[in-house]
């Protein structure tokens, strides 16, 4: 698909991370999901101390969410907690990367290094007293030439 | 969550994209399906038979 003024997907993807490569670009969200989510949830305040220590801008939009960034030339990555969620509680964390990379792979990379199987990109655990859902999304891209994949932490309860 | 690129497929620009992954304060994203932009035609003033008002 072509997008505005001439540029393809390929070239629009080049331009937005210039020295990413599929095979690395969605270790970071993965690995923020387990030492900054799983490790500190429900502890709002714990999630942002923990994603402030792994070096990504973290904003406050009120006491119970975070919103935490980290843009590179070879990555993007953020943290949110209960941003823009149905969900009583939610840490998220997100990244992008080539349109090559199946949801299928991707799904397989994630919760094989959980250690835990899934249905449908959705796996059910509890720690804490409280259930919750982990569950992988994929947003195609599309002209960007770029997937956004989300990884996510939630439970009906806060 | 918010995402960002299904906000900025419909605009494709690098500067949309980073707005809108900048800030908590961006516009917000949702998942799910794209929004359809309905297409509207405008008024049709092409006259019906165009050598009428040379006939006049």
């Amino acid at each position: 698909m072509a997008v505005a003024a001439g540029f393809t997907p390929e070239e629009f993807g080049a331009a937005l991370f210039p020295n990413a490569s599929a095979s690395n670009s969605l270790s970071r969200p993965m690995a923020l999901f387990q030492t900054v989510c799983l490790d500190n949830a429900p502890d709002i305040e714990a999630i942002a101390n923990a994603a402030a220590r792994n070096g990504l801008d973290v904003e406050r939009p009120s006491p119970g969410q975070v919103f935490a960034l980290e843009w590179t030339d070879t990555s993007f990555a953020s943290v949110q907690v209960n941003i823009d969620s149905a969900y009583a509680s939610e840490c998220a964390t997100t990244g992008a990367t080539a349109q090559t990379v199946s949801s299928e792979a991707v799904r397989d990379a994630f919760f094989g290094a959980l250690g835990t199987s899934h249905a449908r990109g959705t796996s059910m655990t509890s720690f804490g007293g409280s259930a919750y859902n982990i569950t992988h999304h994929m947003e195609d891209g599309g002209a960007l030439g770029v997937n956004e994949h989300a990884f996510m932490l939630q439970s009906p309860t806060p | 969550m918010r995402l960002c690129t299904s906000f900025t497929i419909t605009l494709a620009f690098t500067a949309l994209f980073l707005s809108a992954c900048g800030s908590s304060t961006s516009p917000t994203i949702r998942t799910g399906p794209q929004l359809q932009h309905p297409v509207t035609p405008g008024p049709n003033n092409i006259p019906a038979t165009p050598g009428q008002a040379l006939a006049q």
